[in-house]
């Protein structure tokens, strides 16, 4: 295991040590104002648009984001892409759609605004149940990011992680609430885009090398990943101390060892890229004679542009394979993206922290132009991640902070503590989100008891400390797999148990109570049981063969948004009542 | 869409919250100022989504495309995806100027 080989890097402890510390006291501070469920549950209202525009920026770029579609862009290029581009399209829906209604109708909870017209036990009690679910299944790629970096940051096994994300979250959720989780949104979006800008300026100031890829060799192997040929017109300089004089091949491109572009602007780094040859690695498993199974890392060589178009990985082969079910599985991830982000619970709240509706218009419009820029530097953090020479062919979660490590133990350790840092932020706004809905929701409105405010807040903090402990628990089982993968399906299961029902109950003026929670139930029962007998969930969770999954393809948004929103309006239509009935 | 339109029964009900005392001050004009106002806050998601659902469309009817060289030796996989990222930003930025929902 790489935990047992990595050495301690004490400029990396010292750093980590540092952002843990400030975290803390930065919640010790701020928690004398969450004493009451207003500063709890929305930070007193009293956000500025600004702060919380990062914030949502913060709030969104999680483990999946920074670690997961690095990873996934590092191993198969494109294909991690696309989940940036979905991420950010959802963000219109949101900002079009429900921002200003939510921030309107909305208290302290997702099931505020979605009952505000019925003031139903069940529409609530659905949407408590829709909100632990989502934030739960949230939650669990936040700890699988977690688990990867404490590895090569700290040299400690993946469950370390875990843990420490768990108890240091419940420390910052109990205490202070939403008004410290907004200001460590706050600095962890601002440091992670930051820096991450300055990881992909050093990516563009290095350029490309050729290198050989190395032998095969057993899984896990560190420190590949690399150029192999360069086209010829991109050679700049030669290695140092020597003239630029390289053999051309008849096919245009340069496979001596050493030759190097030096340093790219942002378009002609993806131009070189794409008219390149560059070794991606794979890897096959494979049981022997005893049961044991063993891993095979090995070099594949592909060309540039090849790696530049969607359809190398796993997830998305399907588009190359003329299979209809692959196709539709495709579509179907890229709808629950756009669909999904204006049905995150943790989002929705985050409304409710500005004093107005023109602050939440405001504070989305930030929140699109840092998420986005992001999202643009990912392409180059992964590619530069691909061809620099440092994966680790056993975790693609690890390949951003191990990119960094390739520039210094100083950049790594920054960027591998704001990296967890970014998980702390998300799993903070998670499990406020999951502990609202049980203080708020399911002890006030479904069991009929209304304790006082600070009662209220009690109650809330301990839920919190069981969401944060169902978290690590489900973060170590399942710790193999690439967060952004997992976050599709929390994507999903959100735009299927809560968009039908929020459109309904803030546009559709026929809309009834029983019709609300139909539609919150189906879309989250018939998604989630999807999920759980698809083929990734069969061949990746439980590590049986796929083909014998119960669903056709994975995804299952394409099928259960609808079916939620049917089910909903033939409801509401059936429950309407007789004065309605023009 | 039909979520906007009236007649369709998708009213947008928000028109009775009672901090919006201006959208019930007149019958018939806040009528027309919200179905223009919604009009241009649909034109916009439509816009988005037709840009966002064309590169879908492409990726699934005819992903060779994709591979296609549009600018600067880059494909079109990359710009378009690009694109999606700088037109939401656009769209965003276009959102500011228009009234308040509901």
């Amino acid at each position: 295991m790489l935990a047992n080989t990595t050495p301690t890097d004490w400029v990396s402890v010292g750093v980590f040590g540092a952002f843990t510390v400030a975290v803390l006291v930065l919640s010790s501070l701020l928690g004398r104002r969450a004493s009451s469920a207003k500063g709890y549950f929305a930070a007193h209202g009293q956000i500025g648009w600004f702060v919380n525009g990062i914030a949502f920026a913060g709030d969104y770029l999680s483990a999946a984001s920074f670690l997961g579609i690095c990873g996934l862009i590092a191993f198969w290029g494109y294909d991690g892409f696309l989940y940036s581009i979905g991420y950010l399209a959802g963000w219109i829906v949101a900002l079009l759609v429900v921002a200003e209604p939510i921030r309107r109708l909305g208290k302290y909870t997702f099931a505020d605004a979605l009952n505000a017209r019925f003031g139903s036990r069940l529409v609530t009690l659905a949407a408590a149940v829709s909100t632990l679910l989502v934030s739960l299944f949230y939650l669990i790629p936040q700890m699988v990011g977690a688990g990867a970096l404490i590895k090569p940051l700290l040299g400690l096994p993946s469950w370390v992680g875990v843990g420490l994300v768990g108890v240091v979250v419940t420390v910052i959720v109990t205490t202070a609430g939403m008004v410290s989780t907004t200001w460590v949104q706050f600095i962890k979006g601002g440091l992670l885009l930051s820096l991450c800008a300055i990881l992909a300026a050093l990516i563009l100031g290095r350029g490309f090398e050729v290198r050989a890829p190395g032998p095969a060799r057993e899984a896990p192997a560190r420190n590949v990943g690399s150029v192999v040929a360069l086209p010829a017109w991109a050679i700049m300089e030669g290695p140092p101390g020597e003239t630029a004089n390289f053999a051309v091949d008849p096919d245009g491109l340069v496979r001596t060892e050493g030759a190097r572009t030096g340093p790219l602007g942002p378009i002609d780094f993806l131009r070189v890229f794409s008219a390149s040859d560059v070794a991606a690695w794979r890897t096959v498993s494979a049981k022997d004679d005893t049961g044991a199974v063993h891993s095979m890392a090995t070099p594949e060589t592909i060309h540039g542009d090849v790696l530049l178009q969607p359809g190398n990985s796993p997830t998305f082969r399907g588009l190359r394979s003329g299979s209809i079910l692959d196709r539709v599985d495709f579509v179907s991830l890229m709808l629950a993206l756009f669909l999904g982000t204006a049905s995150l619970p943790h989002i929705l709240i985050r409304y409710y922290t500005v004093s107005d509706v023109r602050s939440a218009r405001l504070s989305t419009v930030v929140g699109i132009g840092a998420i986005g820029s992001f999202y643009i530097l990912t392409l180059y953090l992964g590619l530069g991640a691909m061809t620099g020479g440092a994966l680790d062919t056993s975790d693609s979660n690890m390949s951003a902070p191990l990119l960094a490590r390739s520039f210094g133990s100083v950049l790594f350790a920054l960027i591998s503590s704001v990296a967890f840092f970014t998980v702390l932020g998300t799993v903070s706004g998670l499990v406020l989100a999951g502990s609202g809905a049980v203080a708020r929701d399911l002890v006030i409105t479904v069991l009929g008891r209304t304790p006082d405010d600070h009662a209220q807040v009690r109650i809330a903090r301990i839920a919190a400390l069981a969401l944060g402990t169902c978290a690590m628990i489900l973060g170590l089982l399942f710790k193999d797999l690439n967060a952004s993968f997992l976050v599709g399906w929390a994507f999903n299961i959100a735009a299927s148990a809560n968009l039908p029902a929020l459109l309904m109950a803030l546009f559709w003026k026929r809309a009834t109570k029983e019709g609300i929670a139909t539609a919150i139930i189906v879309g989250l029962s018939s998604s989630l049981v999807w999920v759980l007998l698809s083929k990734d969930a069969f061949e990746k969770v439980y590590g049986l063969p796929g083909a014998d999954a119960w669903m056709p393809f994975s995804q299952p948004a394409l099928v259960t948004i609808p079916l939620g929103a049917v089910a909903g309006i033939l409801v509401s239509l059936a429950t309407r009542p007789r004065t309605q009935q023009v | 869409m039909g979520i906007a339109g009236t007649s369709t029964g998708f009213a947008p009900i928000l028109r009775t919250v009672p901090d919006q005392p201006a959208a019930r001050s007149s019958a018939s004009t806040p009528d027309r100022h919200q179905h223009r106002r919604d009009w241009k806050r649909w034109a916009l998601l439509s816009l988005y989504i037709a840009a966002y659902g064309g590169f879908i469309g492409v990726a699934v009817t005819a992903p060779a495309l994709l591979a296609t060289i549009v600018i600067g030796g880059i494909n079109l996989a990359v710009v378009w995806g690009f694109a999606l990222i700088v037109l939401a930003f656009v769209i965003a930025l276009a959102a500011l100027r228009l009234p308040e929902q509901g």
